[in-house]
């Protein structure tokens, strides 16, 4: 395995569709359009507030998916001169709990981003 | 007449622990320096493998477990100088280069349809002979002596065992055809035959050398450790 993974060699099943950043802002549902835009900020009251929802959580689940494997490969891309033993073992560790506030997201999406709690 | 003592026995009537163990301080350490030596390798590995695999519950798990073997270095590490070897850098080796060469190869899979690859080499030959040399120290080694060995084996066992499991469960699911058994099995034999090279995690003796070693027994305070 390779050092340094392009980030198009990035791994997804074919559930995803890659999209350039600009793409992503010029999305209606996304953060820079729609009536639900502007800075993230979600109004439960507007009609399209689930959308915004939606977008905001896969937003998230896309996120943790990228730091795991940002973490990841700091673990396997550098020596120990350029990433001291103890760096590893943080990034390791946050390959974890990357991994769960994936879980996280998808738990609550395949709920339906019912109103519950987590316990 | 003396009166009867009333004081307690040194060691309770259930304690059965016992002094000799079959390694010396030196090769207690030793072991150690190659356990967090392949616990660095597998968990750098995990970690990168995470961005070459598409499914999503394996790229997962593989988050997961890459923080257990990268916790079980760190608890290596941390047990090098209590067995008198400050410099932590120059244990944490590889017990032979056949061992480097069978991490060398366990790590070549990198295109995202390897999968099964990937998890074979770790789930069916790395971590079963994880589990027999801990074990095989566990069992061999001074239950006084070297007692803070034995408290992170436990843990680090019950970690492999669990990962193994989950491992396994995984590699049964992802073999669907008998094409894809016979990748399977073709790179399981490759790397058996390396780590048969190899002897194991910590070299030829990983699980012993034959017939119980009790002549070769060390003394008693060639086996001290803090």
């Amino acid at each position: 395995m390779k050092k340094s993974l392009p980030a198009e060699e990035l791994a997804r099943d074919e559930r995803f569709r890659r999209v350039r950043m600009e793409e992503r802002f010029t999305d209606p549902r996304g953060p820079g359009g729609g009536p639900s835009g502007g800075a993230g900020r979600i109004t439960p009251t507007r009609p399209d507030a689930p959308d915004a929802v939606r977008g905001l959580m896969h937003g998230i689940f896309v996120g943790e998916i990228q730091a795991l494997e940002g973490a990841g490969r700091t673990c396997w891309d550098f020596d120990e001169e350029q990433a001291p033993f103890a760096l590893k073992l943080d990034m390791a560790r946050q390959c974890w709990d990357e991994a769960r506030r994936r879980d996280i997201s998808e738990a609550l999406r395949m709920d339906g981003y019912r109103d519950r709690r987590i316990r | 007449m003396t009166p009867a003592s009333t004081a307690r026995p040194a060691f309770a009537p259930w304690d059965r622990r016992e002094l000799p163990g079959i390694f010396t301080v030196a090769e207690s350490a030793r072991r150690v320096g190659n356990y967090k030596w392949i616990e660095m390798r597998l968990f750098e590995a995990l970690g990168g493998w995470v961005a070459t695999i598409p499914e999503l519950d394996v790229k997962m798990m593989l988050g997961r477990h890459c923080y257990h073997h990268a916790w079980h270095s760190e608890l290596w590490h941390k047990r090098l100088p209590e067995l008198r070897q400050m410099d932590q850098e120059t244990m944490t080796v590889p017990p032979n280069d056949a061992l480097a060469a069978f991490v060398d190869a366990m790590t070549e899979p990198e295109a995202k349809d390897l999968t099964i690859e990937k998890m074979v080499g770790v789930f069916r030959v790395l971590i079963p002979r994880k589990i027999a040399a801990y074990t095989y120290h566990l069992n061999a080694t001074s239950t006084i002596t070297d007692a803070p060995t034995i408290r992170s084996l436990n843990f680090v066992l019950q970690d492999e065992f669990t990962d193994w499991r989950e491992g396994e469960m995984l590699v049964q699911s992802l073999i669907r055809s008998t094409e894809e058994l016979e990748r399977a099995t073709k790179w399981q034999a490759r790397l058996e035959g390396l780590m048969l090279e190899a002897g194991g995690i910590a070299g030829p003796d990983s699980v012993g050398s034959g017939p119980y070693e009790s002549a070769t027994q060390p003394a008693a305070q060639e086996v001290s450790a803090g």
